[in-house]
């Protein structure tokens, strides 16, 4: 594959990337940024299921 | 003014009830000793202990604010004793009912005592709790379908949660870790069943938003969850006497109910003995010992969970029969407002509408006029016969806490449930007036000094294997645009925050291990003063701390804090503490600039930015209070938590999640940047014209340039191989600046100028609005373009260093460094925290304005100081 090609391929799939990322985060959804306490979707070791992280919002 | 009030040895009842103005001085079962002294709980000194007789609403503390106290154990003829008191003379550390709890003073003068305790009737011996008949505990088994966690703060809920579902969520040694409703799955025998895991609370009368979350799933009143099918009421085991409170409100929920003593292993080490088999007959549903620590007791508890039993109602406490009346009549008469809930559940909201609690209003349906005229009438009618229907609840529910204890609980006479001796000796130390703010402020620089030197030769060892990596990569690549997109765009990008990994990885092994010694609720009763003075709250400072690691979390933990102003400008202020994203950016930068410095200097420099940080979020905080006038609260009041040993597995997991979570960030966000990054310093390519005449301009022919090219480096005069160089560099230069990137770094030079940057930063601030660590993969491929595989991380720096404006003046000059680094301490950058900001507020005012707030001020700051310094 000539490398041109190749590096389309990488800016197209990296746009897309960063474009759904952009879209989560200003919805308000994870995409498993934050750290130390707001979780992740994090794998169940014994049920293969992922924990639900209910940010409920609390209208000041 | 003098509060305190000397009664004679009869114990003068008339003048002690005219002192507190209630009915509520002491019982006919109180021996007043000689000279005893009433007073409030402020007057006593550290040492003294006193007797409650009164605790009554203030002007400032309002009567949801006192039903807490009093839930907390702040009940009439409780002992209490003055441990110490905070730097600066405010807030008090109180001990009560096995453990320590730290008051405002404002709000100790709410609490009338006398001193010295007084020798008091138990209540306890005059409840008898006489068990019904054994229950059996069949082997059917009835696999409930949710099961909520409930139970105090910090009493192993979440470590529960993981253990029963194998998740990782956060847990930590201090209260209010978990703020939000989380959900896993179990298997109970085979069977899937969903665990709720819900924010701590000390009673279904909630105060603040992570309360009120517990309380509306367990009410039924969220639209998205149902009331559970099961609870799991989680006690600590070795502080009975304070957790026991919650499992009585939790009863009168009527649903099948387990209990679960957590800490057993912790228990039984004080020697506490709890006969758990009696307790489950008595209350009538499975009360199994466990230790999520040590796992004793999770498959007992895993089986209990399919034997839950409604239990049985708490026996007739000693309320008066009006007051069972009352809240009777008004239960017949409203109860078809209480449509969407059980019997038992509308009774206890009942009872909490009598008890002056609004918020509990909120439960009933809109516009019920009946429920306000019988709530109000019954109200009416308790106020005539003086009864006092918060305390009367609270203090019977104690009773019925007191009796248990007395019944089946046995303790040892001295420290039980609290710190040992080795753990009061820690807390003289660290929690001293003066020793106690010393020993803060060392613990925190030797956390950032770690951070920063004990990491640097990690470091190293990690670049020098991404080094090794790229070239071992590269090797399978033939020359052209895909090897420099690889050599210069992936490895210099992404490596180059990689590198940064042993500094993520040292500063989540600190903070996991303060956050689980049990430090961080004293550090913020060491300053809760000092944030008061700036508008802040005590409880504003494990927020503040947890922002040091991410902003998003240090937000959400704000709901821990029950007065919304409070609240609000802690979220306001948490993003201007130094998150770990700057981290990168602060070493790269003082590694290349002040690389000539000690370490002991360069750690100096890093702490100062963490401070300067703290020092915006102060200012602000205070200049916010000013200007908005909203009054901060006056209550202070946080459970200190036992000392604990972190746990080595606890930590080695949450250093190496967090590790891992920031390599999934560099393969991930930081990777795509990379990408586009290079693409767009790249593209479009300078034509062959523009590149010969560079070359001409230059003074060299395109023969000669072709000849060089041709050649081995080692067959090239040393003098025509710089000339060759220096071309090359000025050919990059070109190509760079006629890039997208140079004409999107060009077009926003004007807007940056001002702070002293030019366009080649300015790619980079504008990539670290997708995350701050892109800046420094964006500074990685601007310097590394058209570089050899095998350059040196030296190099690079130096690279940086000699940099040059177009009029050939040094663009890294101090000034410049300076400015960045104000741009970076202050700035908000982070769509991820204007998103969370919004959420929280359920308002763009606040996410849009602390924005257009955080990069203004970093704006001017870093325009003055670069202005002023060049």
């Amino acid at each position: 594959m000539p490398q041109e090609l190749l590096i389309a391929l990488c800016i197209f799939v990296s746009l897309i990337y960063l474009l759904r990322v952009a879209w989560k985060r200003l919805h308000g959804g994870c995409d498993g940024c934050a750290q130390n306490g707001c979780t992740p979707p994090a794998q169940s070791k014994h049920t293969s299921t992922s924990a639900r992280n209910d940010t409920e919002s609390n209208n000041l | 003014m003098d509060s305190s009030n000397t009664v004679g040895a009869t114990g003068d009842k008339a003048s002690l009830a005219s002192t507190s103005g209630k009915n509520t001085a002491p019982t006919s079962g109180d021996k007043l000793a000689e000279n005893t002294r009433i007073c409030t709980l402020a007057d006593l000194k550290p040492g003294e202990s006193g007797t409650i007789i009164n605790i009554e609403a203030s002007c400032t503390a309002s009567s949801h604010r006192r039903r807490r106290l009093m839930e907390m154990g702040f009940c009439h003829n409780t002992t209490i004793k003055c441990i110490r008191v905070a730097p600066f003379g405010d807030p008090v550390e109180y001990r009560l009912r096995h453990y320590n709890i730290s008051l405002r003073k404002h709000q100790a003068r709410t609490i009338q005592v006398c001193t010295p305790a007084t020798q008091h009737t138990e209540a306890s011996k005059s409840l008898v709790l006489t068990p019904p008949e054994p229950i059996e505990l069949t082997s059917e088994a009835t696999i409930p379908a949710t099961v909520a966690l409930l139970g105090n703060p910090n009493c192993g809920k979440t470590s529960l949660f993981n253990r029963l579902t194998g998740l990782r969520q956060k847990v930590a040694n201090y209260a209010g870790v978990t703020v939000t409703k989380t959900t896993g799955q179990c298997h109970i025998k085979k069977q899937q069943c969903t665990l709720i895991d819900l924010p701590g609370t000390y009673s279904l009368a909630p105060t603040s938003p992570d309360e009120q979350v517990t309380c509306d799933t367990l009410l039924g009143r969220r639209n998205d969850t149902d009331v559970p099918d099961c609870l799991l009421v989680i006690l600590d085991a070795a502080n009975l006497p304070h957790h026991l409170y919650i499992l009585n409100e939790a009863i009168e929920l009527g649903l099948p109910t387990v209990v679960a003593l957590n800490m057993i292993d912790r228990a039984e080490h004080l020697g506490i003995q709890i006969d758990h088999t009696a307790l489950s007959t008595y209350i009538g549903a499975p009360v199994i010992p466990v230790s999520a620590y040590t796992r004793v007791g999770i498959e007992q508890l895993r089986t209990a969970l399919s034997q839950a039993r409604v239990p049985h109602h708490p026996p007739a406490q000693h309320i008066p029969d009006l007051l069972s009346e009352a809240i009777d009549t008004a239960h017949a008469g409203i109860s078809t407002a209480f449509t969407h809930t059980s019997k038992e559940r509308s009774r206890l909201l009942t009872q909490r509408l009598i008890c002056e609690n609004d918020s509990i209003i909120r439960y009933a349906k809109n516009g019920d006029e009946s429920l306000v005229v019988m709530v109000t009438e019954a109200q009416k009618k308790l106020a005539a016969a003086q009864i006092d229907p918060v305390a009367t609840d609270i203090e019977s529910r104690f009773e019925w806490v007191d009796a248990i204890m007395h019944t089946w609980v046995t303790t040892p006479s001295t420290n039980v449930g609290t710190q040992s001796q080795m753990h009061e000796r820690l807390d003289r130390v660290l929690v001293h007036p003066v020793f106690g703010l010393i020993g803060f402020s060392a613990i925190m620089f030797a956390v950032f000094y770690t951070v920063f030197s004990v990491a640097a030769p990690l470091s190293d060892m990690v670049e020098e294997g991404i080094g090794t990596f790229s070239v071992w990569v590269c090797s399978f690549i033939n020359p052209g645009a895909f090897y420099d997109l690889i050599h210069d765009g992936v490895f210099a990008g992404v490596g180059g925050v990689l590198v940064f990994i042993p500094q993520i990885a040292l500063l989540f092994l600190l903070l996991s291990i303060l956050e689980d010694s049990g430090y961080l609720a004293r550090a913020s009763f060491l300053m809760d003063r000092i944030l008061s003075q700036v508008g802040l709250h005590g409880k504003s400072f494990i927020p503040l701390l947890s922002s040091h690691a991410c902003a998003i979390p240090g937000i959400m933990a704000a709901r821990s804090i029950g007065n919304t102003s409070d609240r609000l400008i802690t979220m306001f202020v948490a993003p201007f503490m130094a998150c770990s994203a700057r981290l990168p950016v602060y070493t790269l930068l003082i590694a290349v600039f002040f690389a000539s410095e000690s370490a002991l200097t360069q750690s100096l420099i890093f702490f100062g930015l963490y401070a300067f940080g703290i020092v915006a979020a102060f200012l602000t905080a205070y200049i916010g209070r000013k200007c908005t006038m909203h009054n901060s609260s006056q209550s202070f009041v946080l459970e200190f938590p036992a000392y604990k040993i972190p746990q080595l597995r606890a930590i080695a997991r949450s250093m190496f999640d967090n590790a891992m979570h920031f390599v999934k960030k560099a393969g991930t966000i930081i990777l795509a940047f990379s990408v586009l990054i290079w693409a767009a310093l790249r593209y479009p390519e300078i034509s062959l014209e523009d590149k010969q005449a560079t070359i001409q301009e230059h003074g060299m022919s395109l023969a000669q340039w072709e000849s060089i090219e041709q050649k081995a480096e080692t067959s090239v005069e040393p003098a025509a191989l710089n000339h060759y160089t220096a071309i090359q560099h000025a050919i990059e230069a070109k190509q760079t600046e006629e890039s997208i990137a140079g004409i999107i770094g060009h077009s926003i030079e004007p807007l940056i100028a001002p702070m002293g940057f030019d366009w080649k930063i300015g790619i980079g601030l504008l990539g670290a609005f997708g995350a701050r660590e892109v800046f420094v993969s964006t500074i990685g491929i601007t310097y590394s373009l058209g570089s050899d595989t095998d350059e040196e991380n030296t190099d690079l720096h130096a690279a940086i260093r000699a940099d040059t404006r177009d009029d050939g003046t040094p663009l890294w000059t101090i000034p410049v460094v300076i400015s960045l680094f104000i741009w970076f301490a202050i700035a908000m950058q982070c769509i991820s925290t204007v998103a969370i900001m919004h959420k929280e507020t359920g308002s763009w005012k606040w996410s849009l304005g602390q924005l257009v707030y955080m990069n203004g001020l970093a704006f001017i700051l870093a325009t003055i100081v670069y202005t002023t310094l060049s």
